[in-house]
Protein backbone atom coordinates (compact mmCIF):
# COMPACT_ATOMS: atom_id res chain seq x y z
CA UNK A 1 0.00 0.00 0.00
CA UNK A 2 2.72 2.03 0.80
CA UNK A 3 4.31 1.46 -2.71
CA UNK A 4 1.55 2.44 -4.16
CA UNK A 5 1.12 5.61 -2.34
CA UNK A 6 4.82 7.07 -2.91
CA UNK A 7 3.79 6.02 -6.56
CA UNK A 8 0.68 7.85 -6.78
CA UNK A 9 2.88 10.74 -5.29
CA UNK A 10 5.85 10.83 -6.89
CA UNK A 11 3.89 10.20 -10.08
CA UNK A 12 1.91 13.32 -8.93
CA UNK A 13 -1.15 10.98 -9.72
CA UNK A 14 -4.43 10.96 -8.23
CA UNK A 15 -5.54 8.15 -6.04
CA UNK A 16 -7.39 5.41 -8.06
CA UNK A 17 -9.08 4.91 -4.70
CA UNK A 18 -9.71 7.75 -2.98
CA UNK A 19 -11.12 5.84 -0.14
CA UNK A 20 -7.78 4.26 0.74
CA UNK A 21 -6.66 6.03 4.07
CA UNK A 22 -2.82 5.81 3.35
CA UNK A 23 -3.31 7.53 -0.42
CA UNK A 24 -5.71 9.64 1.23
CA UNK A 25 -3.18 10.85 4.55
CA UNK A 26 -0.25 11.27 2.45
CA UNK A 27 -2.17 13.31 -0.19
CA UNK A 28 -4.22 15.13 2.75
CA UNK A 29 -0.43 16.01 4.59
CA UNK A 30 0.80 17.47 1.54
CA UNK A 31 -1.62 19.64 1.12
CA UNK A 32 -2.58 20.74 4.80
CA UNK A 33 -0.15 23.63 4.69
CA UNK A 34 -2.40 25.42 1.58
CA UNK A 35 -5.60 23.92 2.70
CA UNK A 36 -4.99 25.66 6.06
CA UNK A 37 -4.25 28.69 4.61
CA UNK A 38 -7.64 29.20 2.55
CA UNK A 39 -9.33 28.57 5.41
CA UNK A 40 -7.49 30.94 7.26
CA UNK A 41 -8.20 33.63 4.46
CA UNK A 42 -11.80 32.94 3.87
CA UNK A 43 -12.94 32.66 7.84
CA UNK A 44 -9.89 35.27 8.76
CA UNK A 45 -9.36 33.45 11.94
CA UNK A 46 -6.15 31.16 12.46
CA UNK A 47 -7.69 29.84 15.35
CA UNK A 48 -10.82 27.56 13.64
CA UNK A 49 -8.93 26.28 10.46
CA UNK A 50 -7.75 23.52 12.01
CA UNK A 51 -11.34 22.39 12.68
CA UNK A 52 -12.69 23.21 9.36
CA UNK A 53 -9.87 21.48 7.66
CA UNK A 54 -10.82 18.39 9.27
CA UNK A 55 -14.20 18.94 8.46
CA UNK A 56 -13.37 18.71 5.16
CA UNK A 57 -11.42 15.85 5.25
CA UNK A 58 -13.90 13.92 7.01
CA UNK A 59 -15.98 15.17 4.03
CA UNK A 60 -13.67 14.05 1.13
CA UNK A 61 -13.68 11.02 2.73
CA UNK A 62 -17.16 9.99 2.59
CA UNK A 63 -17.86 11.59 -1.07
CA UNK A 64 -14.41 10.45 -2.35
CA UNK A 65 -17.15 8.61 -4.92
CA UNK A 66 -18.06 11.58 -6.87
CA UNK A 67 -14.02 12.81 -7.34
CA UNK A 68 -13.15 12.26 -11.01
CA UNK A 69 -10.36 10.29 -11.80
CA UNK A 70 -7.76 12.43 -13.18
CA UNK A 71 -8.94 15.68 -11.81
CA UNK A 72 -6.29 17.10 -9.12
CA UNK A 73 -7.59 15.93 -5.83
CA UNK A 74 -5.93 18.99 -3.83
CA UNK A 75 -7.93 21.26 -5.96
CA UNK A 76 -11.21 19.16 -5.43
CA UNK A 77 -10.45 18.73 -1.40
CA UNK A 78 -9.60 22.90 -1.42
CA UNK A 79 -13.27 23.28 -2.99
CA UNK A 80 -14.50 21.61 -0.07
CA UNK A 81 -12.03 23.24 2.53
CA UNK A 82 -13.82 26.61 0.60
CA UNK A 83 -17.80 25.65 1.01
CA UNK A 84 -16.50 24.38 4.60
CA UNK A 85 -15.24 27.67 5.60
CA UNK A 86 -17.84 30.12 3.59
CA UNK A 87 -20.38 27.87 5.90
CA UNK A 88 -18.73 28.84 9.05
CA UNK A 89 -18.70 32.59 8.01
CA UNK A 90 -22.15 32.28 7.71
CA UNK A 91 -22.84 30.57 10.72
CA UNK A 92 -20.66 33.16 12.63
CA UNK A 93 -22.21 35.68 11.29
CA UNK A 94 -26.06 34.44 12.69
CA UNK A 95 -24.57 33.80 16.03
CA UNK A 96 -25.86 35.73 18.31
CA UNK A 97 -23.21 35.56 21.14
CA UNK A 98 -20.77 38.11 20.96
CA UNK A 99 -17.43 37.55 22.53
CA UNK A 100 -17.16 41.28 23.22
CA UNK A 101 -19.94 43.51 24.99
CA UNK A 102 -21.34 44.36 21.71
CA UNK A 103 -22.60 47.47 23.41
CA UNK A 104 -18.69 48.20 24.08
CA UNK A 105 -17.64 47.80 20.84
CA UNK A 106 -18.80 50.81 19.77
CA UNK A 107 -17.24 53.40 22.29
CA UNK A 108 -14.11 51.10 21.81
CA UNK A 109 -13.82 52.01 17.92
CA UNK A 110 -14.57 55.53 18.65
CA UNK A 111 -12.11 55.57 21.27
CA UNK A 112 -9.48 53.85 19.41
CA UNK A 113 -9.43 55.95 16.36
CA UNK A 114 -7.93 58.78 18.07
CA UNK A 115 -6.14 57.14 20.97
CA UNK A 116 -2.25 57.19 19.95
CA UNK A 117 -1.68 54.76 22.68
CA UNK A 118 -3.58 51.87 20.82
CA UNK A 119 -1.65 52.41 17.64
CA UNK A 120 1.65 51.35 18.22
CA UNK A 121 3.13 51.24 14.57
CA UNK A 122 4.96 54.26 12.48
CA UNK A 123 4.33 52.14 9.36
CA UNK A 124 5.11 54.83 6.92
CA UNK A 125 8.93 55.01 8.50
CA UNK A 126 9.00 51.36 8.67
CA UNK A 127 9.72 51.62 12.35
CA UNK A 128 7.78 50.45 15.89
CA UNK A 129 7.20 53.42 17.71
CA UNK A 130 6.27 51.39 20.54
CA UNK A 131 7.74 48.63 21.52
CA UNK A 132 5.23 47.22 23.35
CA UNK A 133 3.52 46.07 20.24
CA UNK A 134 4.70 45.16 16.67
CA UNK A 135 3.74 45.49 13.05
CA UNK A 136 2.27 41.96 13.06
CA UNK A 137 -0.43 43.35 15.33
CA UNK A 138 -1.34 45.81 13.16
CA UNK A 139 -1.07 43.35 10.02
CA UNK A 140 -4.05 40.93 11.63
CA UNK A 141 -5.86 43.89 11.66
CA UNK A 142 -5.41 44.48 8.64
CA UNK A 143 -6.05 41.80 6.53
CA UNK A 144 -9.24 41.90 8.09
CA UNK A 145 -10.37 44.66 5.93
CA UNK A 146 -9.51 42.71 2.53
CA UNK A 147 -11.47 40.17 0.58
CA UNK A 148 -11.47 37.01 1.74
CA UNK A 149 -10.59 35.51 -1.77
CA UNK A 150 -7.66 38.26 -1.54
CA UNK A 151 -6.75 36.66 1.15
CA UNK A 152 -6.84 33.66 0.39
CA UNK A 153 -4.39 34.59 -2.82
CA UNK A 154 -2.22 36.70 -0.88
CA UNK A 155 -1.39 34.00 1.81
CA UNK A 156 -0.54 31.27 -0.51
CA UNK A 157 1.50 33.53 -2.63
CA UNK A 158 3.67 35.36 0.31
CA UNK A 159 3.33 32.54 2.81
CA UNK A 160 3.40 28.86 0.27
CA UNK A 161 4.82 30.51 -2.64
CA UNK A 162 2.75 28.96 -4.65
CA UNK A 163 2.59 29.70 -8.39
CA UNK A 164 -0.26 31.71 -9.78
CA UNK A 165 -1.49 28.55 -11.87
CA UNK A 166 -1.31 26.94 -8.79
CA UNK A 167 -3.87 29.33 -7.33
CA UNK A 168 -5.60 29.66 -9.97
CA UNK A 169 -6.16 25.51 -9.81
CA UNK A 170 -7.06 25.52 -6.11
CA UNK A 171 -9.30 28.88 -5.61
CA UNK A 172 -10.76 28.30 -9.27
CA UNK A 173 -10.10 31.61 -10.43
CA UNK A 174 -8.12 33.07 -13.49
CA UNK A 175 -4.18 33.21 -12.96
CA UNK A 176 -4.59 37.18 -13.67
CA UNK A 177 -7.26 37.54 -11.43
CA UNK A 178 -4.93 35.82 -8.86
CA UNK A 179 -2.28 38.00 -9.71
CA UNK A 180 -4.39 41.07 -9.23
CA UNK A 181 -5.43 39.69 -5.41
CA UNK A 182 -2.31 39.67 -4.80
CA UNK A 183 -0.84 42.95 -5.77
CA UNK A 184 -3.67 44.77 -5.27
CA UNK A 185 -4.21 43.18 -1.51
CA UNK A 186 -0.96 44.00 -0.77
CA UNK A 187 -1.44 47.73 -1.90
CA UNK A 188 -4.26 47.78 0.24
CA UNK A 189 -2.44 46.47 3.43
CA UNK A 190 0.25 49.07 3.10
CA UNK A 191 -2.32 51.98 2.64
CA UNK A 192 -4.33 50.57 5.84
CA UNK A 193 -1.26 50.05 7.44
CA UNK A 194 -0.17 54.04 6.67
CA UNK A 195 -3.65 54.79 7.53
CA UNK A 196 -3.24 54.03 10.88
CA UNK A 197 -0.23 55.14 10.95
CA UNK A 198 -1.67 58.73 9.92
CA UNK A 199 -4.09 58.49 12.83
CA UNK A 200 -1.32 58.30 15.63
CA UNK A 201 0.17 60.84 15.07
CA UNK A 202 -2.32 63.26 16.20
CA UNK A 203 -0.82 66.77 16.32
CA UNK A 204 0.75 67.46 19.33
CA UNK A 205 2.04 64.40 19.84
CA UNK A 206 5.62 64.72 20.37
CA UNK A 207 7.13 61.34 20.44
CA UNK B 1 2.64 55.79 -8.15
CA UNK B 2 5.26 56.78 -10.13
CA UNK B 3 9.13 57.57 -8.89
CA UNK B 4 10.64 60.92 -10.38
CA UNK B 5 13.68 59.31 -10.71
CA UNK B 6 13.70 56.61 -13.49
CA UNK B 7 11.00 56.20 -13.77
CA UNK B 8 10.09 52.96 -11.50
CA UNK B 9 5.77 51.96 -11.41
CA UNK B 10 4.13 50.50 -8.69
CA UNK B 11 3.37 47.72 -11.46
CA UNK B 12 7.17 47.16 -11.74
CA UNK B 13 7.66 47.15 -7.91
CA UNK B 14 4.75 44.45 -7.70
CA UNK B 15 6.40 42.16 -9.95
CA UNK B 16 9.72 42.83 -8.70
CA UNK B 17 8.50 41.46 -5.36
CA UNK B 18 6.87 38.55 -6.52
CA UNK B 19 9.77 37.15 -7.48
CA UNK B 20 8.28 37.36 -11.50
CA UNK B 21 11.57 38.74 -13.14
CA UNK B 22 14.23 36.45 -14.56
CA UNK B 23 17.44 36.70 -12.96
CA UNK B 24 18.90 39.44 -15.50
CA UNK B 25 16.03 41.49 -15.29
CA UNK B 26 16.04 41.28 -11.80
CA UNK B 27 19.67 42.42 -11.38
CA UNK B 28 19.28 45.39 -13.43
CA UNK B 29 15.83 46.38 -11.37
CA UNK B 30 17.97 46.34 -8.73
CA UNK B 31 20.54 48.13 -9.93
CA UNK B 32 17.56 50.99 -11.07
CA UNK B 33 16.79 50.54 -6.86
CA UNK B 34 20.41 51.33 -5.99
CA UNK B 35 19.70 54.69 -7.75
CA UNK B 36 16.39 55.93 -6.70
CA UNK B 37 16.10 55.36 -3.09
CA UNK B 38 12.06 56.37 -2.78
CA UNK B 39 11.24 53.15 -4.83
CA UNK B 40 13.65 51.27 -2.78
CA UNK B 41 12.02 52.70 0.37
CA UNK B 42 8.30 51.76 -1.22
CA UNK B 43 9.63 48.10 -2.06
CA UNK B 44 11.32 47.66 1.75
CA UNK B 45 7.71 48.67 3.19
CA UNK B 46 6.41 46.51 0.89
CA UNK B 47 8.78 43.35 1.54
CA UNK B 48 8.11 44.15 5.29
CA UNK B 49 4.18 43.08 4.75
CA UNK B 50 5.79 39.57 3.15
CA UNK B 51 8.00 39.23 6.38
CA UNK B 52 4.80 39.93 8.43
CA UNK B 53 2.91 36.98 6.72
CA UNK B 54 5.53 35.06 6.85
CA UNK B 55 5.58 35.36 10.63
CA UNK B 56 2.32 34.92 11.24
CA UNK B 57 1.40 32.08 9.55
CA UNK B 58 4.23 29.29 9.42
CA UNK B 59 3.74 26.45 7.37
CA UNK B 60 1.08 24.15 9.12
CA UNK B 61 1.49 20.44 9.85
CA UNK B 62 -1.56 18.36 10.22
CA UNK B 63 -1.68 17.44 13.98
CA UNK B 64 -1.04 13.36 14.47
CA UNK B 65 -4.37 13.48 16.49
CA UNK B 66 -6.71 15.21 14.09
CA UNK B 67 -5.05 12.67 11.12
CA UNK B 68 -5.67 9.80 13.33
CA UNK B 69 -9.45 10.91 14.30
CA UNK B 70 -9.91 12.09 10.39
CA UNK B 71 -8.12 8.58 9.24
CA UNK B 72 -10.59 6.67 11.99
CA UNK B 73 -13.56 7.98 10.30
CA UNK B 74 -12.29 7.12 7.05
CA UNK B 75 -11.94 3.60 8.44
CA UNK B 76 -15.85 4.07 9.38
CA UNK B 77 -16.28 5.54 6.07
CA UNK B 78 -14.38 2.46 3.99
CA UNK B 79 -16.54 -0.27 5.83
CA UNK B 80 -19.63 1.60 5.27
CA UNK B 81 -18.67 2.45 1.69
CA UNK B 82 -21.80 0.09 0.51
CA UNK B 83 -23.58 1.54 2.96
CA UNK B 84 -22.53 4.97 2.49
CA UNK B 85 -23.77 4.63 -1.99
CA UNK B 86 -26.72 3.45 -0.16
CA UNK B 87 -26.99 6.34 2.13
CA UNK B 88 -26.96 8.63 -0.80
CA UNK B 89 -29.62 6.89 -3.03
CA UNK B 90 -31.46 6.92 0.32
CA UNK B 91 -31.41 10.28 0.63
CA UNK B 92 -32.36 10.92 -3.14
CA UNK B 93 -35.37 8.50 -2.10
CA UNK B 94 -35.77 10.56 0.78
CA UNK B 95 -35.96 13.52 -1.45
CA UNK B 96 -38.38 11.79 -3.72
CA UNK B 97 -40.05 10.76 -0.91
CA UNK B 98 -40.37 14.54 0.70
CA UNK B 99 -41.55 15.68 -3.10
CA UNK B 100 -44.34 12.84 -3.29
CA UNK B 101 -45.31 14.49 -0.03
CA UNK B 102 -44.98 18.13 -1.84
CA UNK B 103 -47.25 16.60 -4.79
CA UNK B 104 -49.30 15.24 -2.03
CA UNK B 105 -50.08 18.22 -0.49
CA UNK B 106 -50.88 19.81 -3.32
CA UNK B 107 -53.14 16.84 -4.60
CA UNK B 108 -55.33 17.82 -1.38
CA UNK B 109 -55.36 21.77 -1.97
CA UNK B 110 -55.97 21.20 -5.37
CA UNK B 111 -58.41 18.12 -4.50
CA UNK B 112 -61.45 20.03 -5.26
CA UNK B 113 -60.31 20.57 -8.54
CA UNK B 114 -59.16 17.36 -9.99
CA UNK B 115 -61.00 14.53 -7.33
CA UNK B 116 -61.65 12.46 -10.33
CA UNK B 117 -57.89 11.98 -11.18
CA UNK B 118 -56.61 11.18 -7.17
CA UNK B 119 -57.12 9.16 -4.85
CA UNK B 120 -58.41 10.26 -1.58
CA UNK B 121 -55.81 12.05 0.66
CA UNK B 122 -54.35 9.60 3.17
CA UNK B 123 -54.49 10.30 7.01
CA UNK B 124 -50.66 11.58 6.96
CA UNK B 125 -51.47 13.42 4.21
CA UNK B 126 -54.84 15.56 5.43
CA UNK B 127 -52.47 16.26 8.86
CA UNK B 128 -50.15 17.51 6.65
CA UNK B 129 -52.23 19.83 4.93
CA UNK B 130 -54.22 20.81 8.34
CA UNK B 131 -50.30 21.72 9.84
CA UNK B 132 -48.96 23.69 6.79
CA UNK B 133 -52.37 25.60 6.51
CA UNK B 134 -51.73 26.72 10.79
CA UNK B 135 -48.44 27.67 9.67
CA UNK B 136 -49.21 29.89 6.98
CA UNK B 137 -51.60 30.91 9.01
CA UNK B 138 -49.13 31.63 11.60
CA UNK B 139 -46.89 33.02 9.26
CA UNK B 140 -50.07 35.38 8.01
CA UNK B 141 -50.42 36.26 11.77
CA UNK B 142 -46.22 37.43 12.55
CA UNK B 143 -46.38 38.83 9.16
CA UNK B 144 -49.25 41.09 10.06
CA UNK B 145 -48.55 41.89 14.23
CA UNK B 146 -45.25 43.24 12.22
CA UNK B 147 -46.57 45.41 9.55
CA UNK B 148 -48.59 46.54 12.54
CA UNK B 149 -45.03 46.98 14.81
CA UNK B 150 -43.26 48.82 11.87
CA UNK B 151 -46.29 51.51 11.22
CA UNK B 152 -46.13 52.18 14.75
CA UNK B 153 -42.97 52.74 15.11
CA UNK B 154 -42.60 55.05 12.06
CA UNK B 155 -45.25 56.97 13.66
CA UNK B 156 -44.10 57.46 16.57
CA UNK B 157 -41.83 60.91 17.92
CA UNK B 158 -38.73 60.13 17.09
CA UNK B 159 -37.78 62.29 20.24
CA UNK B 160 -39.92 60.00 22.72
CA UNK B 161 -38.20 58.10 25.28
CA UNK B 162 -38.32 54.63 23.66
CA UNK B 163 -41.25 52.42 24.96
CA UNK B 164 -40.41 49.82 27.43
CA UNK B 165 -42.45 47.49 29.19
CA UNK B 166 -41.64 45.41 32.09
CA UNK B 167 -41.60 41.72 32.05
CA UNK B 168 -41.96 38.58 34.59
CA UNK B 169 -38.53 37.12 34.68
CA UNK B 170 -39.74 34.45 34.49
CA UNK B 171 -41.45 35.04 31.16
CA UNK B 172 -37.99 36.39 30.21
CA UNK B 173 -35.94 33.22 31.55
CA UNK B 174 -38.48 30.99 29.47
CA UNK B 175 -37.91 33.10 25.98
CA UNK B 176 -33.93 32.95 26.49
CA UNK B 177 -34.38 28.81 27.58
CA UNK B 178 -36.54 28.52 24.11
CA UNK B 179 -33.69 30.59 22.45
CA UNK B 180 -31.01 28.17 22.93
CA UNK B 181 -29.86 29.84 26.33
CA UNK B 182 -27.53 31.41 25.17
CA UNK B 183 -25.79 34.44 26.94
CA UNK B 184 -25.36 37.87 24.58
CA UNK B 185 -22.11 38.43 25.68
CA UNK B 186 -19.43 35.55 26.91
CA UNK B 187 -18.01 37.72 29.47
CA UNK B 188 -14.63 35.84 30.46
CA UNK B 189 -12.53 39.01 31.96
CA UNK B 190 -13.53 39.88 35.91
CA UNK B 191 -12.43 43.45 35.50
CA UNK B 192 -15.19 43.51 32.28
CA UNK B 193 -17.57 41.81 33.95
CA UNK B 194 -17.33 44.37 37.18
CA UNK B 195 -17.39 47.16 34.81
CA UNK B 196 -20.36 45.87 32.85
CA UNK B 197 -22.93 46.17 36.05
CA UNK B 198 -20.91 49.15 36.91
CA UNK B 199 -22.16 50.75 33.60
CA UNK B 200 -25.62 49.19 33.32
CA UNK B 201 -26.45 49.39 37.45
CA UNK B 202 -24.30 51.96 38.54
CA UNK B 203 -22.49 49.31 40.85
CA UNK B 204 -19.80 46.47 40.03
CA UNK B 205 -20.22 43.49 40.78
CA UNK B 206 -17.75 40.36 41.00
CA UNK B 207 -18.80 37.01 40.70
CA UNK B 208 -17.00 34.84 43.37
CA UNK B 209 -16.07 31.52 42.64
CA UNK B 210 -18.92 29.60 42.18
CA UNK B 211 -19.50 25.83 43.59
CA UNK B 212 -18.61 22.82 41.85
CA UNK B 213 -21.87 21.91 39.10
CA UNK B 214 -22.09 25.29 38.41
CA UNK B 215 -20.35 27.91 35.98
CA UNK B 216 -21.37 31.43 34.53
CA UNK B 217 -22.18 30.90 30.67
CA UNK B 218 -22.33 34.79 30.28
CA UNK B 219 -24.49 38.24 30.10
CA UNK B 220 -27.37 39.14 28.41
CA UNK B 221 -29.49 42.37 28.32
CA UNK B 222 -32.72 41.20 27.70
CA UNK B 223 -34.85 43.02 29.47
CA UNK B 224 -37.31 42.05 32.43
CA UNK B 225 -37.03 44.73 34.90
CA UNK B 226 -36.22 48.08 32.71
CA UNK B 227 -33.87 48.68 29.39
CA UNK B 228 -30.90 48.36 31.81
CA UNK B 229 -31.66 45.05 33.49
CA UNK B 230 -28.54 42.66 33.40
CA UNK B 231 -28.96 39.03 33.17
CA UNK B 232 -26.62 36.70 34.46
CA UNK B 233 -26.88 33.25 32.58
CA UNK B 234 -25.50 30.33 34.72
CA UNK B 235 -25.61 26.49 34.57
CA UNK B 236 -26.09 24.77 38.19
CA UNK B 237 -26.37 21.18 37.95
CA UNK B 238 -27.06 21.06 34.54
CA UNK B 239 -30.18 23.37 35.03
CA UNK B 240 -30.56 26.82 33.40
CA UNK B 241 -30.69 29.41 36.03
CA UNK B 242 -30.60 33.38 35.26
CA UNK B 243 -30.17 36.11 37.63
CA UNK B 244 -31.72 39.10 36.58
CA UNK B 245 -30.20 42.76 38.55
CA UNK B 246 -31.11 46.02 38.53
CA UNK B 247 -31.31 49.45 40.40
CA UNK B 248 -34.08 48.92 42.88
CA UNK B 249 -35.72 52.08 41.86
CA UNK B 250 -36.25 50.43 39.09
CA UNK B 251 -37.82 47.40 40.35
CA UNK B 252 -41.33 45.90 39.40
CA UNK B 253 -44.05 43.91 41.48
CA UNK B 254 -44.76 42.36 37.88
CA UNK B 255 -41.06 40.47 37.98
CA UNK B 256 -42.27 38.33 40.21
CA UNK B 257 -45.61 37.17 38.24
CA UNK B 258 -45.32 32.96 37.28
CA UNK B 259 -47.22 30.63 35.60
CA UNK B 260 -48.38 27.96 36.33
CA UNK B 261 -44.65 26.51 35.95
CA UNK B 262 -42.50 24.86 37.77
CA UNK B 263 -40.01 27.47 38.18
CA UNK B 264 -39.02 29.80 41.27
CA UNK B 265 -38.33 33.31 41.72
CA UNK B 266 -36.19 34.30 44.65
CA UNK B 267 -35.46 37.66 45.28
CA UNK B 268 -33.18 39.81 47.22
CA UNK B 269 -32.67 43.54 47.39
CA UNK B 270 -29.13 44.84 48.60
CA UNK B 271 -26.89 47.71 47.63
CA UNK B 272 -29.20 49.32 46.19
CA UNK B 273 -29.74 46.71 43.88
CA UNK B 274 -32.28 43.82 43.15
CA UNK B 275 -31.33 40.25 42.17
CA UNK B 276 -34.05 38.06 40.60
CA UNK B 277 -32.56 34.58 40.71
CA UNK B 278 -35.13 32.36 38.03
CA UNK B 279 -34.17 28.74 38.90
CA UNK B 280 -35.86 25.16 38.68
CA UNK B 281 -34.46 24.83 42.06
CA UNK B 282 -36.20 25.33 45.52
CA UNK B 283 -33.27 27.49 46.55
CA UNK B 284 -31.21 30.31 45.61
CA UNK B 285 -28.27 29.17 44.08
CA UNK B 286 -26.54 31.99 42.56
CA UNK B 287 -27.05 35.40 43.89
CA UNK B 288 -25.21 35.25 46.88
CA UNK B 289 -22.20 34.97 44.32
CA UNK B 290 -22.80 38.75 42.99
CA UNK B 291 -20.69 40.86 45.20
CA UNK B 292 -20.03 44.36 45.40
CA UNK B 293 -16.60 45.30 43.52
CA UNK B 294 -14.24 47.91 42.77
CA UNK B 295 -13.97 48.34 39.07
CA UNK B 296 -10.88 48.87 37.31
CA UNK B 297 -11.03 52.11 35.02
CA UNK B 298 -9.07 50.59 32.52
CA UNK B 299 -11.49 47.89 31.86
Amino acid sequence: MTDRRDEALANGQEPLHAMDPEVFAAHYCKAYPRLHLIATGIIGDRTHANDIVQEAAVIALKKSDQFNAGASYVAWLSGIVRNCSLNYVKKMRGRRTAATDPDLLAQTAESSATSPDRLPVSYAAGEPIDSRLDVDDEMLHALNAIGADARCCLLLRVVQNLSYAEISDLMKIPEGTAMSHVHRSKRQLQRLLEKRTTNVEVPGDNR
Amino acid sequence: MTHDCNPITDRQIDIFLDGLLDPAERKMFEERLRICPEAAEEAERLSQIDASLRRLFPPQQVPEEQLRNTLATSGLATSGLATSGLATSGLATSGLATSGLATSGLATSDGAKQSSLRQEPTRSSIGLSIGRAKRVALIGLAAGIAWILVVWQLARDPAETPFFQPRPVALVYQEVVDGGFEPYYECREADRFSATFQRRQSQALSLAALPSGSRMLGLSYAGGLSRDTTAMLCQVDGQPVMVFVDRLENDQPIATQLDASKLQVHRVARDGLVFYEVTPFATSRVIEYLVPAEVDKNS
